[in-house]
């Protein structure tokens, strides 16, 4: 199956066959799920109006989790069997994940201040969402500051596989530790603990971020493609520029 | 209209965390389309240039 994709051509076809419908898709959710969030979602019965940060906080949270398990997959695939287009999977993700954590870490931070009367505590289920951050951030530091960059792929996919041992924390954090943080609302055994008037908005804004990365990501590894052509022919002038003064030695040691 | 932009008190955590959510979306959304956008837009010309070069 890999090595079906790894063919850029086939890629692009397909891209250009499934960028439309995600891009839809997200906005249809997004637009759904936050505007029902805001303003048809009832109030709850606890926390008020604060409960509709839930509709931004949540997905935000869920697509920092699911974009840094991509990330770790594409580099997986891109270290094992050196798979260009996995490795502009994982550089394409990168920026998207450290976005959404730091939209987690803000709205979980904006919520938390009436909820908790703190911005931010030394909770484990916060701090391992900001190691989450810094993960991204070394992988991004990584692949912009070395010039291999062949080397930089190699190490920020050692990097991401390792970082991947943060996401079962960050599931399990509010289990295995005693926190502030709520414990899990829609993935747990026995099903989503929340009303369906809540839920739905809920799930189409979920949907629809989760369409948006996807959409993001397959524009962001179109132009990646692009620009690696671009690269490619810019240094074949190069290298015809460099042999240049070459031809005229050929010629005397031949006269 | 003003308890709907009151959000029971909640406002000023409210609106900033949506206000910040679709900026971000949005930023995301423009950067990754004008990327493309400059990348397929440069390498058409560097194309164009190339095709009379590789025929010549």
């Amino acid at each position: 199956m890999f090595s079906f994709f790894a063919n850029p051509e086939r890629f692009q076809s397909l891209a250009k066959w499934l960028g439309p419908p995600l891009a839809v898709l997200a906005i249809v959710g997004i637009v759904g799920g936050l505007g029902a969030g805001l303003f048809l979602a009832p109030e709850d019965y606890q926390q008020g109006d604060a409960a509709r940060m839930l509709y931004v906080h949540v997905p935000a949270a869920w697509l920092a989790s699911f974009s840094y398990g991509f990330l770790a997959i594409a580099s997986f695939i891109s270290f094992v069997w050196r798979h260009n287009l996995a490795d502009s999977a994982a550089e394409a993700a990168a920026p998207l994940g450290l976005g959404f954590t730091f939209l987690a870490l803000f709205t979980g931070a904006l919520w938390g201040k009436p909820m908790w009367g703190a911005y931010w505590v030394w909770d484990a289920r916060l701090t391992s969402m900001l190691v989450l951050l810094f993960l991204f951030l070394g992988y991004m530091t990584i692949r912009s500051v070395m010039p291999d960059k062949v080397r930089a792929a190699r190490l920020g996919a050692i990097v991401a596989m390792v970082g991947a041992i943060n996401l079962p924390i960050i599931k399990f954090s509010v289990d295995w530790w005693s926190t502030l943080h709520q414990p899990s609302s829609l993935l747990r055994a026995g099903g989503p603990a929340i009303e369906n008037t809540m839920l739905w908005p809920l799930l189409a804004a979920i949907l629809g971020y989760t369409a948006l990365f996807g959409w993001l990501v397959l524009v962001q590894m179109q132009t990646e493609l692009d620009v690696r052509k671009i690269n490619r022919i810019q240094r074949l002038h190069i290298g015809t520029r460099l042999s240049r003064p070459e031809a005229p030695q050929k010629d005397i040691s031949n006269g | 209209m003003a308890e709907l932009l009151d959000m029971g008190k909640y406002a000023a955590f409210i609106w900033p965390s949506y206000g910040v959510s679709l900026m971000v979306i949005g930023g995301f959304i423009v950067w990754s389309l004008r990327r493309r956008h400059k990348a397929r837009a440069l390498l058409r010309q560097i194309e164009a240039v190339e095709k009379p070069a590789v025929g010549s």
